[in-house]
């Protein structure tokens, strides 16, 4: 029993020890990634839901890739957010709005994306000027790209038939295409 | 005749390149996710004939397919340099630690990691630094601090892992060498009599007794081819009128060994501005002892009683001082604390004429016997005692205290035997600490005395 003590205090020491040499730099970055992680899960699952014990669930969901970005917990994020949008549009018959569906996808791409930053920066490094800016710029480019994309995938639709179909399947297409691209580079390492 | 076809299909010129390139960049884990993501989000959207679920697959696969699009291939290089090669303890340190892209293509970020010796103070010298790099460029990180302790302490060696698109791709480490910078230690304060035991050199400071060119006079004597004519007395010769000059004793240098006790380091050392270990007073006491006598014209030779044994053969001026300050730098004790063999070290090594200072912390019997060995060969031998004052000794249980004053009593009964062997031994305190037992051991050499060979 004294031993499991032990062993206990040396973790709590060690994460006291770490806490201390914490940089605001790193530090900032994980707060971003639950904020992020929070504005998707609160955005995309239903209002109802949210409201209540949903919103406690929703912020230890956000807090947990923060505090692991090295781990599987983003991923789990994600999917709980994407799983909530379904609730949401197959449950509750939701439509999916341009500013909602680009605010959701905004956001968790950016939960990513600073995850991975979160992931392979040190708690305690120091971090270099313009380091942190330009990152964020790239992913902002990204972002703008994709609020363009929604204006043809949402708005679009509403007043443009018939070539839809093929604008969609032309766009899976290309998905489809990255997407095995990805996994083909995956699979030589 | 038929030709054999190769087992395997040649590779492509590209998946050949790409295989090379991928083999020093890792995915990372946030790849992976969003391969998942995407194909996940694409396979619903396709189900579900819903395309909001294509929008919010599209900045992963965006993202992802962006930065693995335009990536690099080449690991970072990494150089440590340094302003000075050697510093004195205490002395400001002024290196660069300088990573390199050699690629077309920029790296998103590139974490720098350096192993840096506690000797060396650096203010957040342990942290990681992050910075970013140009394709085709390099950017410096300074590192300002200073040596605190003697030694080769090194700086490095340096690690630096890229990242690329996005934070999907790592690279293999780059790694820069280490440095190491030669401290040297500051000498502490030392000056001593004039007594020698036997000067017995070619030309130097000490009075001796062989009649020769020098400062001391020793009576008069008829003129003999060779004396020169200023050395005539003409008062002498004027009264017994043939020609007399004055005679003299010749001024000699002498030989002085420093033999270092390095089979055990006692104490905590805290460097030039903290509590000093016996190595610290030891190699110190060694570079003001050696510093005094080579200033002085004489000649000094170091010896390491260790198991390795080293030696710095006699030698005088500067440049010996110098050697002697670069020979200190490489005193540490050995694993085990063995004693040197008979044939490496032992009175036969030291010449009868030197006077032997031994600077021990006489924590081992086998250094008290060391120095006995010296001094029933015949050799003048003076003990420096090195052992700090006020070394607290371990506490452990209910009998360490009277444990340890009982080990403090058998080792001043080990220090009166040295006494009553011929060899003084005193605690090192800087200037003067010799001068008594110096002037006792000069006495010593001119009584006859019989020394076991």
């Amino acid at each position: 029993m004294t031993q499991i003590l032990a062993q206990w205090r040396q973790r709590l020491d060690e994460a006291v020890g770490a806490a201390r040499r914490t940089t605001p730099g790193p530090l900032l970055v994980r707060v971003a990634v639950f904020l992020f992680g929070a504005v998707g899960l609160l955005v995309a699952w239903p209002l109802d839901l949210v409201l209540g014990p949903g919103f406690l669930v929703a912020i230890v969901l956000a807090a947990l890739p923060a505090l692991l970005p090295r781990g599987r917990m983003t991923t789990i994020a994600i999917l709980a957010a994407v799983v909530g949008w379904e609730v949401g549009a197959l449950g509750y018959g939701e439509s999916p709005t341009y500013v909602r569906v680009v605010v959701v996808a905004a956001s968790l791409y950016l939960q990513h994306n600073l995850a991975a930053l979160a992931a392979v920066l040190p708690y305690d490094a120091i971090i270099g000027p313009g380091v942190l800016l330009r990152w964020i710029a790239r992913a902002g480019a990204v972002v703008l790209l994709t609020a363009a994309l929604a204006l043809f995938a949402v708005v679009a639709p509403l007043y443009v038939s018939g070539r839809y179909l093929v604008a969609s399947l032309a766009g899976l297409a290309l998905m489809g295409v990255i997407v095995a691209y990805l996994a083909r580079l995956v699979g030589r390492r | 005749m038929r030709r054999l076809r190769p087992s395997t299909p040649p590779e492509s010129p590209y998946s050949r390149h790409l295989a090379h390139a991928l083999r020093r960049w890792t995915p990372t884990q946030a790849l992976g996710r969003a391969v998942l993501l995407v194909g996940l989000l694409l396979a619903g959207a396709m189900l579900l004939g819903q395309v909001d679920l294509v929008v919010i697959a599209a900045p992963f696969a965006l993202g992802a397919a962006l930065g693995i699009w335009r990536r690099p291939a080449r690991v970072p290089t990494v150089r440590v340099s340094t302003d000075a090669d050697f510093l004195g303890e205490g002395g400001k340190l002024n290196a660069v630690l300088t990573v390199g892209n050699l690629d077309e293509v920029s790296y998103d970020l590139v974490v720098l990691r350096t192993a840096i010796s506690p000797w060396l103070l650096v203010p957040h010298g342990d942290r990681p630094y992050v910075t970013s790099v140009s394709p085709g460029a390099a950017a410096d990180l300074p590192l300002r601090g200073s040596a605190i302790r003697w030694g080769r302490p090194a700086l490095g060696p340096a690690v630096a892992h890229a990242v690329a698109a996005d934070g999907l791709l790592v690279s293999d480490p780059g790694t820069g060498r280490a440095r190491r910078i030669k401290v040297y230690p500051v000498n502490d304060a030392f000056e001593a009599d004039d007594s020698m035991p036997r000067a017995a050199g070619l030309v130097g400071a000490h009075h001796s007794r062989r009649p020769g060119e020098g400062g001391e006079l020793a009576g008069v004597r008829m003129f003999g081819p060779g004396d020169r004519l200023r050395r005539i007395d003409w008062r002498v010769s004027l009264r017994t009128r043939e020609l007399y000059v004055a005679a003299t004793l010749s001024d000699r240098d002498a030989e002085v060994v420093l033999v270092l006790d390095v089979l055990h380091e006692a104490g905590r050392s805290g460097g030039i501005h903290g509590a000093r270990s016996v190595l610290d007073t030891t190699v110190r006491a060694a570079a003001g002892i050696a510093e005094h006598y080579l200033h002085r014209g004489d000649r000094v030779a170091l010896l390491e009683y260790g198991f390795r044994a080293r030696r710095l053969r006699a030698a005088s001026g500067r440049r010996q001082y110098h050697t002697v300050l670069e020979w200190l730098l490489d005193i540490d004790t050995t694993i085990g604390g063995f004693e040197p063999s008979a044939d490496a070290f032992g009175p036969h090594t030291v010449s009868s004429n030197a006077l032997v200072v031994v600077l021990s912390p006489l924590l081992d019997t086998r250094a008290a016997a060391m120095i006995a060995r010296f001094a029933r060969a015949g050799r003048f031998v003076v003990g420096i005692d090195t052992f700090p004052a006020d070394l607290p000794l371990p506490v452990r249980g209910d009998w360490a205290t009277a444990a340890g004053r009982l080990w403090k009593l058998e080792r001043e009964n080990t220090l009166g035997q040295l006494r009553e062997h011929g060899v003084p031994v005193v605690a090192w305190a800087g200037a003067g600490s010799l001068d008594e037992v110096l002037r006792q051991v000069s006495r010593m050499a001119s009584a006859p005395k019989a020394m076991a060979r």
